[in-house]
């Protein structure tokens, strides 16, 4: 089966998540890629990486600048805003 | 980035300090925003346009290894470790390119964002199967009453279980969710693959057994239509074949 992923989702790298008013190691660890990743290629998956479409094809599922403060560097005008 | 104080509408106003807008946008502690939470949110995404993209071209079936995950995702509302939604950007890619998507969430959690996304939308059906959230995450959505609005009424289906609900039981739902699928005309089917029904999950939500998964494989893959498998939550490898 062929199967994608893309090496930048690495990137993020979360240490901890509230609940119940207190701090917990995040479980969306770096780890489930590893683990994922292997899993699919040992259930026989090939993996290949998307290209790049800019905001467009996430637009319809977007409202408002939801994703501005998630990144400082992105380009003011880059399409977040209310559909 | 966690914030203190948050909006109870969406048609509150807006405003412009980050930390405030992180207010608006989230629903909730579980999705603290860090230095890179974009990229991988977005690569995560575009990870999903292609997995549609090929299912587009022809190819049976795919598996796309989203993460950061999509289905506690909301147009402006993140939520649950989830930034962009995958499955609905992936659903509006193949209506884009003529087809008649559904989304069928097998996640231990509801799909609140997906269902939210699509809520009074008639051209993308989503159904989900997760434990009954009357005591469990994400509490306000879930339930099987939440049928769909407007145009979307009819075409949001929510199939609840009770908690340490086994393999049997999960087949009979998912068979349920399929002739739901087939009866409204659904072309090509876009699965929100959550991993934590599993039995030995921490979270101890339902009891799906390594071979119950085969059989949800296999259910899946009898259904015959062409299917984009992504990842959503779980931390398992063995099941997923
Ligand atoms: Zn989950």
């Amino acid at each position: 089966m062929k199967a994608i992923f893309d090496d930048r989702q690495w990137k993020h790298d979360p240490k901890h998540f509230m609940a119940n008013g207190t701090v917990y190691p995040n479980p969306e660890q770096l780890q489930r890629i590893e683990v994922l990743h292997s899993g699919a290629e040992a259930a026989g998956c090939s993996f290949q990486a998307p290209a790049d479409h800019g905001m467009g094809p996430s637009r319809p599922c977007i409202r408002r600048n939801i994703s501005s403060f998630w990144k400082p560097s992105i380009p003011t005008g880059a399409g977040l805003r209310m559909r | 980035m966690i914030p203190n104080v948050h909006s109870d509408r969406r048609t509150a106003s807006y405003p412009r300090s980050a930390i405030d807008q992180a207010g608006f946008h989230q629903a909730d502690t579980a999705c603290p925003i860090a230095a890179h939470i974009f990229e991988s949110a977005y690569w995560s995404a575009h990870s999903a346009v292609k997995g549609a993209d090929l299912l587009h071209a022809g190819e049976q079936a795919l598996y796309v290894l989203s993460r950061s995950p999509g289905h506690h995702a909301f147009a402006d509302l993140a939520g649950g470790f989830c930034f962009f939604n995958n499955t609905g950007i992936a659903a509006e890619r193949l209506l884009a390119a003529g087809h008649r998507p559904a989304i069928l969430d097998v996640d231990l959690h509801h799909g609140n964002g997906t269902q939210g996304i699509f809520y009074e939308r008639s051209d993308v059906l989503t159904v989900s199967i997760h434990v009954d959230p009357i005591r469990f995450y994400p509490f306000y959505w879930g339930h099987a009453q939440e049928r769909g609005e407007g145009a979307g009424l009819g075409y949001n289906l929510n199939l609840p279980l009770p908690r340490g609900t086994g393999d049997d039981d999960y087949l009979k739902t998912i068979k349920t969710a399929f002739a739901h699928i087939r009866a409204l005309g659904t072309d090509v089917l876009v699965i929100a693959l959550g991993l934590d029904p599993f039995e030995k999950d921490p979270l101890k939500g339902l009891a799906v057994t390594t071979p119950g998964f085969a059989r949800i494989g296999e259910a899946i893959a009898k259904f015959g239509l062409p299917t984009l498998l992504v990842q959503e939550g779980g931390y398992l490898s063995e099941e997923l074949g």
